[in-house]
């Protein structure tokens, strides 16, 4: 028997590995009923200490295995570490695990900034997979891996730019970037494969891919792609290929590239949006990378995308949906950021909105030929009107009944809709907008409602179902008294 | 020696001496039952009297022992007057063999050993009178012997209750009992380690290990036995495996008190890292206590404390055909 604080959350919870959600529920209110504070069972045979640590437990189960984009990262981070937690300080299982459950990911991401491993010294690529149809719950397939800070000897050699598929491409990619944990390679690039089939015809896909190219395009530095994408020789002298990435964006006036390019955050996009794959990099902190290692991002980045990006957009349709890269283009649907200025994105404010849907439009992209800024601009001129009235919230407003209102409102949306889509019943959804402490439902429930809530109105789960939860809390004294 | 079961263990048996009354027939269902827990007034005794009278209503031969030396007061459960014959005859020596303490009840096939003594230190038996008494037990040649051990943790009560192949551990669903029976059964068991270390000669490795500073869970003083010696190690280990009481929860008046058991084994496990089996619950009854009060032994059955017990000895006897299974796997 581990000591408690060694277990995983699903050891705490006594649930199998692939568990249903409702599976977990139930587990974690039996866990509750019997581990939590007053349970009889545990008179006397634990000390506060252990309590306080299954307390932060069960909290850590709740807020992680109930997410589906932060379990499906944590079930990762399980897989590509077997045996850490066997030899890993007692606090460090937690303390990841508190990263991964900061970190919301919308079921398409965008470019993460750092988990608080920044110290580890190491990159970590994530590779995201999700359904064509980006089915929120269970389309999305985090997969965490390691890689090495400076592989370009690997890398170089095996890129082979004149690849059909996307499939084949990423696969390609995943496997030269990812070689270490063998078994996670498989899972993603199977999964690749499966999502790329069910993406439909080959061709459509690879168009996608290059779709996709060319959404990093539309946000941001066609050049700087087309350059990650044709630059295989280069990555290995790093630093001139770094720079020419960097320059690629910043010429499209994406700032965020810009300062990225140097900064530890500039990641390289490469999704494949009719895949819906969607690679990207996370860097280091706020720490400047190496020149050699942000080279390998570049690289690796363009691993995964096919050589002719031009043609591809030229041809892609419009499923092949314009998607940038988070600090390329700081949009206005951005609920928590008011600063237009893009990162060195902290893990604070990571992902409170996913602009990749937000930016998403339904025409076919515009043409690479078109210049760089112009594009942006006219990127940003197609945006759907609703976007457009998008609720914008200053930093640190907390998420009341009536603000989630106002957001669903501001997104169109009506109560019937949204229990229509994310399944809540219509007098839970009413309670908690209207704020009604007495009627709201049991907190274990009430988490995911909010959670699947903020997912739909695109705005941070975490943020929302913390916020709300305080503000439900704050406002008990005040109405006993 | 390494895989003795219980306090047979305190006193290794040697080769040559022939062991005093096994059974010559086939041995399925002989098997020595304790009845612990702790607290007092948790009903123990009266778990104790109807499991026994459960079991020979199911046609086994049931000896009941009062072994709550201070405090026995089982022939009053059974509605009997005080028994002519008692322990104490057996341990002074007046009489040879256990067997001739035995007195019959009114139910057939059940016989009772009383522990009411007739002299006032009896409660404090020595140390080898109490060995005899426990090895007596142990031997007797019936289907089931069903002890039943006082309250508190003191030597004697511990050593009776790990006398038997298991024991039963009652709780009610009271802070008060459940502190005391974690208590009782952690003691149990590091009474029956140091039995096993002892006589297994493990003692130095044990000392040098529980001298190093604080251990939480037996889990990691075993592994760090095994570090220093993996002979030791093995053996304390089978012992985790082989220290698997049984839990009753006694006067149940929800639904919740009945969940109450499942809770402790699962929160024993979690914690301590070692098994316990539910066997289930006795509601609350206010006819058991009129039963007890009026001094008569049977409920009538169908009353839903009668079948309570009835699933008890149920789920009892399922567990022991599953562990003799897996006795004779090996």
């Amino acid at each position: 028997v581990k000591p408690v604080a060694e277990q995983t959350l699903y050891e705490i919870l006594e649930v199998p590995f692939d568990a249903p959600e409702s599976e977990i529920v139930k587990a974690w209110e039996r866990a509750e009923a019997l581990y939590g504070p007053g349970s009889l069972s545990t008179y006397t045979l634990i000390s506060p200490e252990e309590a306080a640590t299954m307390g932060a437990k069960l909290e850590e189960a709740l807020n992680v295995l109930l997410d589906p984009a932060a379990r499906s990262r944590y079930d990762a981070l399980l897989r590509a570490r077997p045996v850490a937690h066997a030899t890993e300080p007692q606090g460090a299982p937690p303390a990841r695990g508190g990263a991964c459950s900061e970190v919301s990911l919308p079921p398409i991401i965008p470019p993460l900034a750092a988990p608080p491993l920044a110290g580890s010294g190491r990159d970590r690529l994530v590779l995201l997979a999700a359904g064509p149809e980006f089915a929120p719950r269970t389309g999305a397939l985090a997969v965490a891996l390691e890689v090495l800070p400076a592989p370009e000897e690997t890398a170089s050699d095996e890129a082979e730019p004149e690849e059909e598929g996307s499939a084949e491409e990423v696969e390609r990619g995943s496997g030269l970037l990812c070689a270490r944990p063998p078994e996670l390679v498989r899972v993603s690039v199977s999964e690749l494969r499966a999502i790329a089939d069910g993406a439909g015809d080959d061709e459509a896909s690879a168009d996608g891919a290059g779709g996709d190219e060319a959404s990093a395009d539309g946000a941001g530095g066609d050049e700087a792609t087309a350059d990650g994408a044709g630059d295989d020789e280069a990555t290995a002298d790093g630093a001139g290929d770094d720079e020419a990435s960097a320059d690629g964006a910043g010429g499209d006036e994406a700032s965020a590239d810009g300062a990225g390019g140097d900064e530890a955050s500039a990641d390289e996009v490469a999704g494949v949006p009719a895949a819906g794959v969607v690679a990207c990099l996370e860097g280091v902190g706020e720490a400047p990378k190496p020149a050699a290692a942000c080279a390998a991002d570049c690289h690796e980045g363009a691993a995964v995308v096919p050589q002719e990006p031009r043609q591809a957009v030229d041809e892609s349709p419009a499923a092949g949906v314009a998607r940038c890269s988070e600090d390329r283009d700081p949009p206005p649907i951005l609920l928590s950021r008011v600063a237009p200025e893009p990162p060195p994105i902290l893990l604070s404010t990571l992902a409170p909105v996913s602009p990749p849907f937000a930016a998403r439009v339904d025409r076919p992209v515009a043409s690479p030929r078109v210049p760089a800024a112009q594009r942006t601009r006219e990127t940003v001129d197609a945006r759907p009107p609703p976007v457009e009235k998008e609720l914008i919230l200053p930093e640190g407003v907390p998420f009341t009944g009536e603000v989630l209102r106002r957001a669903r409102e501001a997104r169109s949306l009506s109560v019937s809709q949204i229990c229509e889509r994310t399944k809540i019943s219509r007098h839970h959804l009413e309670n908690i907008e209207a704020g009604i402490r007495e009627k709201l439902p049991a907190p274990v429930y009430l988490r995911g409602i909010l959670m699947a809530l903020a997912k739909e109105l695109r705005l941070d789960g975490q943020k929302v179902t913390r916020s709300y939860l305080e503000v439900i809390a704050s406002q008990a004294p005040a109405r006993d008294r | 020696v390494a895989d003795a079961r219980t306090l047979k263990l305190v006193t290794p048996s040697k080769p040559g001496q022939p062991r005093r009354g096994p059974s010559p027939r086939a041995p399925p269902a002989r098997r020595v039952i304790s009845i612990g827990g702790g607290k007092g007034g948790i009903g123990k005794s009266f778990v104790a009297a109807n499991l026994a009278m459960e079991l020979a209503r199911r046609g086994a031969r049931v000896v009941l022992v009062d072994a709550d030396l201070g405090g026995a007061n089982l022939h009053t459960y059974l509605g009997m007057e005080l028994p002519r014959r008692s322990l104490s005859d057996f341990l002074e020596r007046r009489v040879e063999r256990i067997e001739e303490v035995v007195t019959p009840t009114a139910v057939a096939n059940l016989g009772l050993i009383s522990g009411a003594m007739d002299h006032l230190d009896a409660a404090n038996p020595m140390h080898a009178q109490k060995m005899r008494l426990l090895r007596h037990i142990h031997s007797m040649d019936v289907d089931a012997t069903i002890v039943d051990v006082g309250a508190g943790t003191n030597l004697n009560v511990l050593d009776f209750f790990l006398v038997s192949d298991y024991g039963v551990l009652v709780l009610v669903p009271e802070p008060t009992a459940v502190e005391n029976v974690y208590r009782f059964v952690k003691a149990a068991f590091w009474r029956r380690v140091r039995n096993v270390v002892s006589v297994c000669g493990f003692e130095d490795p044990l000392r040098a290990v529980l001298g190093e500073g604080a251990f939480k869970s037996p889990v990691e003083i075993i592994a760090a036995v095994a570090a220093r010696n993996a002979e030791a190690g093995q053996v304390i280990a089978r012992q985790l495996e082989l220290f698997r009481p049984r839990l009753v929860v006694n006067q149940a008046r929800t639904p919740q008190d009945a969940e109450v058991g499942a809770a402790v084994v699962g929160a024993w496990r979690k914690f301590f890292g070692l098994e316990m089996d539910y066997l289930g619950h006795v509601p609350h009854d206010e006819e058991m206590w009129r039963t007890v009060r009026a001094r008569k032994a049977l409920l009538s059955q169908g009353s839903a404390t009668a079948r309570s017990f009835a699933r008890i000895v149920d789920r009892l006897e399922a567990l022991d055909a599953a562990r003799l299974r897996s006795e004779a796997q090996p």
